[in-house]
């Protein structure tokens, strides 16, 4: 089934495009210090401070200009990649993990698990996203691992209600009555026979969820809610732009860029899944 | 029918009340005092712990947790949202000010993003596979990859900063009310281009791919090849048989963006300067004004559950299955 | 179809082009000497006002508007020294516990009654009262003696104290008088918001909440009418947009941000009818230091850390040069001024000598400093969002940084950061204060003010510092306070409680249509006397009163 899905995915060239852009972008974010460094191709560091020559356009010493401090943009960036990929993976990954657990029980045990969780999915869809995110990083104070449980915190109902979904509908297929009449525990069948078939859709869920993830950092990042300083994040650094709209285009530009493109590209990655799982498309 | 329709207003006054628990424990336990707005940092350095203590007593935040949250909710019993501690003002008061505004930026985008939205979203279904709908989705794609205050800080830099054709911020000039009628008018629209424009992109996006979805799953179905093969007219096929069924998801997505007309601005508000429920939030959350963060909190939440029983209600009159009671699914 | 509705949109853009020109270079009027009465200057409000009650004042703007409608007690003049208000004359008792006040006999309120001694009490009286949660002013009044209080006629009060302090007669500034008559009845807190009866030469004609506030002057004004007819302040929150509007002469001044004033100021197209100014008013950034917290309690160990702030670079770079780098708790504006006490140098290599000389040595080679195996790491906390605190601190923790030193830097959201700096639950920050005409720093350094009392949240305690601060804060006599607080300034310098980092001047830029715009030694264009009440537009300049009728 997975090569079948592979190969349907592949037909796509945009979806391809999209996989190979976001490889090279994890790429250049895990090697960032051993890029952006003095010695190195970039010849600065992300937090190399330099006011005398700040708030400078591109030219062929920056290459993107540099910030408030003298600080060049494309180490920053570089860097940037490195806290929003992180974020991006790990928060989808916490969400995943709490959704499709609580999912997977309301759709296999229903009645009062399913009631409760379905209860919660509705309060926490309910909330004020951006209160709750605000909340949690006010509370536990500002840094890259608050904001990680928080965006984990605040998305994971997707994943739950579709988890649910999918494991009330198997619950009742063949196979997995047949489990159950051959006196298997209730976990085993969970994990061995249900999660599989509810893998791959999930997989489609995650890289939506990442292109989620990544925006919401940015906005948080944004707002001034998010990682702390002087730590750049593509967020962080609009937030900067801001208040420089009207002198320095460059800090909005290219950040915003990085932002788009690799959001769009694991937004296609979904789509492009999705389509190559669906039997019925074309 | 009636027993479903019952059970889901039960369950929503029970998740009300959960929210309402929740945003409160949780503003309290947030670091952070009300009262601080009232210090004066710097001036000649007195501070009177009188006055503060006042200002605490006042607004009941000198008793205990479970003794505010009753006062609360005696308050809301009585349609009384209390009084934002520092406004001064009754929260309701405040609310109903902000309240339109942010209606007014959210409805125009909303209903924008609809009308251009749907038809593209069924023209494309009728075009599926043709190289103007890949591209067409393709775009669509993009727009909602477009993180919105970037599109915003753009839309801005080229329309206000470099061409100084539209204003940077605010809902109205300051001229406004120097200005005639007609010019008022024209005020107000200019002032909505950039705030409309920014929120409306994403959801036009969203709207498109989900009218061309929920066509062409309709139209997938053999109730369609069957009237084709009848010979019945594409464009009857398309307009009698697919668009109306097609129309009851359609409906069910409106309802459920209605919360966001009020809620779904809190970025552009912020960044547009726009004088709403968005910006009313984000400033009482960092002022810890408890009650007017509360006060916004139910008027959300009431929406949300609403739209949320109203949606659920058309699913049920559209599937039997619900309405005859006894499905387990919720 | 596409093509008329790109008409009208074309059409619409062009009307919205159409409001906004520049406007026509002004001629100077041919007579500037002799001022013309009448005009409406347009003014900026930063934020708009919480309230019109001049007991309940809580920000900045809030005091904008009450300076036209409310005359307080006393004023200050132009060297921020005490004049007379509606206190035409006044005395004080020789133990310094009590101050006579003679009103002066032509004060009326804006509905034709007298201003009497009793309405001077009852105003004093709802000052101190916690139900009234006056809670900027109520502190500065909290020495008053009611039961020695007394009315000794209708025009005089004797205002009683259960101490003598020395800045107490310039805290009655804050007491602008309201009459008994009319606020005592109703909801002191919010009644008296669209209800105005004050002493002050204009009278409120219009509030439009979030958009603007339109002044007249009263006809029946008992002092020295001013010459401005209307004053309308328009609500303005972003700089940009402010800045645009004073372009384009709808606003006629606002305060500009430094990048502004860096671009902008110099452009010969502007200054034919801008006019761009530059002072100092009383205020500075500092770096407070949690003196309890054991890695900073040595002082030593404080000026080795203020060593490695580059203030020179800060100034020229940061600011472009339009601040100044402070060296102690006074500005040089201020009578308590020492000018010989020098700012501490920057030498981040005698300050890493310093730290080593300590004990904080680098000893397992990871690049940061340590002692006792604990490596020198501290928190610096600043509010989020604000673009003087942001950079600087990113400044200094690069410096720190090149000597071994790790300073992590924590944004906080106002509120919580306020918290944590009133509940000395901090080791270090970035802070500004801004100061009362009275240099007394009683409330910032004396030992018994740790908060809740007062504001020496940095915990403070020196037996020679509250020696010198207590016979500032009693001594009436000016040149021997001036003596005292001169070496309070050393002291203090030498201390480094705080590390007194820049005074960044305040830039306006004003229309140039406003004349006899005064600045004042310390605080700028407004709130002393009399300031703007001073300014007149000349009548072929009044562009403002071309506008059509407002509905």
């Amino acid at each position: 089934m997975w090569r079948i899905t592979w190969r349907r995915f592949r037909r796509s060239r945009l979806a391809v495009g999209a996989l190979i852009y976001v490889s090279l972008v994890t790429l250049l974010a895990a090697a960032a210090p051993l890029i952006a460094n003095p010695a190195r191709l970039v010849p600065y560091g992300p937090d190399d401070v330099d006011v005398a020559h700040r708030l400078l356009p591109p030219d062929p010493e920056h290459r993107l200009g540099t910030d408030d401090l003298g600080r060049d943009v494309l180490a920053r960036m570089l860097h940037g990649a490195r806290v929003s990929l992180t974020v991006g993976f790990l928060a989808t990954a916490i969400a995943l993990v709490i959704g499709s657990l609580l999912g997977a029980i309301a759709g296999y045990y229903g009645g009062a698990a399913d009631w409760i969780v379905s209860r919660a999915i509705e309060v926490v869809l309910c909330f004020p996203f951006l209160f709750l995110n605000l909340g949690i990083v006010a509370l536990f104070g500002p840094s890259l691992f608050t904001v990680m449980i928080a965006l984990g915190l605040t998305s994971w109902t997707t994943n739950a209600r579709f988890m649910r979904g999918e494991f009330l509908r198997l619950r009742e297929m063949e196979f997995a009555q047949a489990a159950r009449a051959s006196g298997a525990r209730d976990t085993r069948i969970m994990l061995r026979h249900l999660l599989p078939n509810a893998l791959a859709p999930v997989l489609v869920s995650a890289s939506f969820g990442v292109a989620s993830a990544i925006l919401t950092e940015s906005a948080l990042s944004f707002l001034g809610f998010g990682v702390p300083l002087p730590t750049a994040t593509w967020g962080s650094l609009l937030n900067t732009a801001r208040e420089y709209i009207q002198f320095a285009w460059w800090l909005a530009l290219f950040p915003g860029v990085a932002i788009f493109l690799t959001v769009a590209a694991f937004n296609v990655i979904g789509d492009r899944f999705r389509d190559a799982l669906d039997p019925r498309a074309e | 029918m009636l027993t479903y329709v019952v059970r889901r207003l039960f369950y929503a006054v029970l998740t009300f009340f959960g929210i309402s628990i929740i945003v409160f424990v949780l503003i309290h336990i947030v670091p952070g005092d009300p009262v601080l707005f009232y210090v004066p940092m710097g001036g000649s350095g007195t501070i009177s712990p009188a006055a503060l203590q006042a200002i605490k007593h006042a607004h009941h935040l000198d008793e205990p947790l479970l003794a505010q949250y009753r006062w609360w909710l005696q308050g809301l019993l009585t349609l009384d949202l209390g009084t934002s501690i520092t406004a001064r003002r009754p929260v309701a008061e405040l609310i109903g000010e902000k309240l339109p505004n942010s209606f007014q930026l959210n409805g125009i985008a909303l209903l924008l993003a609809a009308a251009i939205g749907v038809p593209i979203g069924l023209w494309s279904a009728m075009r599926s596979g043709r190289l103007s709908e890949r591209a067409a989705a393709v775009t669509f794609f993009l727009l909602y990859s477009l993180p919105s205050f970037w599109v915003a800080l753009l839309l801005m830099q080229l329309f206000s900063v470099r061409y100084d054709i539209l204003p940077l911020f605010g809902m109205r000039s300051e001229q406004y009310l120097q200005l005639s009628t007609g010019a008022r008018i024209v005020d107000r629209l200019t002032h909505l281009v950039l705030p409309v424009v920014t929120l409306a992109y994403a959801q036009l996006a969203i709207f498109a791919r989900f009218s061309k979805a929920a066509v062409t799953d309709v139209i997938r179905q053999d109730f369609i090849t069957t009237a084709r093969a009848k010979g019945v007219a594409p464009g009857s096929v398309l307009w009698r048989h697919a668009f109306r069924n097609a129309l009851i998801p359609l409906i069910t997505l409106l309802g459920l963006t209605i919360p966001y007309l009020i809620s779904g601005s809190v970025i552009v508000e912020q960044i547009f300067q726009w004088d709403g429920i968005g910006r009313l939030y984000l400033e009482s959350i960092l002022k810890r004004d408890y009650p007017t963060v509360l006060g916004l909190t139910v008027v959300t939440a009431v929406v949300t559950l609403l739209a949320s029983l109203a949606a659920d209600l058309m699913y049920a009159v559209a599937d039997p299955r619900i309405r005859l009671g006894g499905g387990r699914a919720t | 179809m596409i093509r008329k509705a790109a008409a009208v949109l074309l059409l619409v853009v062009c009307l919205a082009c159409r409001e906004r020109q520049l406007p026509p270079v002004s001629a100077t009027a041919p007579d500037e000497s002799k001022p013309q009465a009448g005009g409406t200057v347009v003014r900026r409000l930063d934020a708009d006002v919480s309230t019109l009650n001049p007991v309940l004042i809580t920000t900045k703007y809030d005091h904008y508007i009450a300076r036209y409608l409310f005359e307080p007690l006393l004023q200050y003049d132009s060297t921020l020294e005490v004049a007379p208000g509606l206190a035409e004359k006044w005395e004080i008792a020789p133990d310094g516990k009590a101050y006579t006040f003679h009103l002066d006999p032509k004060a009326h309120f804006s509905d034709g009654t007298p201003v009497r001694a009793a309405d001077v009490l009852f105003t004093l009286k709802k000052i101190i009262d916690p139900a009234s949660e006056a809670v900027q002013i109520a502190g500065q009044f909290d020495r008053l003696d009611l039961a020695r209080t007394r009315i000794v006629d209708d025009r005089t009060i004797v205002i009683a104290f259960t101490e003598a302090l020395a800045p107490q007669l310039s805290w009655f500034f804050s007491v602008r008088v309201i009459p008994e008559h009319v606020y005592a009845a109703g909801d002191f807190k919010t009644a008296f918001d669209r209800q105005i009866v004050g002493t002050g030469p204009y009278k409120l004609v219009r509030r439009v909440p979030g958009q603007e506030i339109l002044l007249e002057r009263r006809d029946d004004y008992w002092g020295t009418k001013p010459y401005l007819q209307r004053i309308l302040f328009k609500l303005i929150t972003d700089d940009a947009t402010a800045w645009n509007a004073v372009k384009r002469g709808d606003v006629d001044e606002t305060q500009v941000p430094s990048e502004i004033w860096a671009r902008e100021s110099g452009r010969p197209e502007l200054k034919k009818y801008l006019e761009f100014r530059r002072f100092y008013t009383l205020n500075y950034n500092f770096v407070p230091w949690n003196l309890r917290d054991p890695l900073l309690s040595d002082k030593r160990v404080r000026r080795a850390l203020a060593m490695c702030i580059d203030l020179e670079s800060v100034v020229k770079n940061l600011y472009r040069g339009t601040a100044r780098a402070m060296s102690g708790p006074f500005t040089p504006d201020q009578w308590a001024y020492n000018p010989d006490v020098p700012v501490i140098k920057y030498d981040p290599q005698e300050a890493k000598r310093i730290l080593n000389s300590l004990g904080w040595l680098d000893t397992d080679g990871d690049g940061w400093l340590d002692k006792n195996k604990k490596p020198f790491r501290f928190e610096m906390i600043i509010v989020a969002g604000n673009i003087a605190s942001g950079p600087f601190s990113q400044l200094f923790q690069a410096e720190l940084k090149n000597i071994g030193v790790d300073m992590k830097i924590s944004q906080l959201d106002g509120n919580t950061f306020m918290e944590r700096i009133l509940g000395s639950n901090f080791q270090a920050a970035v802070l500004n204060w801004e100061l009362d005409p009275d240099p007394d720093p009683y409330a910032l350094f004396h030992s018994s003010q740790m908060p809740p009392r007062g504001y020496n949240f940095i915990g403070y305690s020196n037996p020679a510092a509250d020696k010198l601060i207590e016979a500032g804060h009693r001594e009436v006599d000016r040149s021997k306070r001036v003596a005292i607080y001169r070496q309070l300034h050393a002291l203090l310098a030498d201390e480094q409680p705080y590390t007194w980092t820049i005074q960044v001047s305040v830039k306006w830029a004003l229309n140039k249509r406003l004349h006899n715009v005064k600045e004042s030694k310390g605080w700028g264009l407004f709130l002393w006397t009399p300031a703007e009440l001073d300014w007149w537009i000349p009548a072929d300049a009044r562009t403002h009163d071309r506008q059509p009728p407002t509905k």
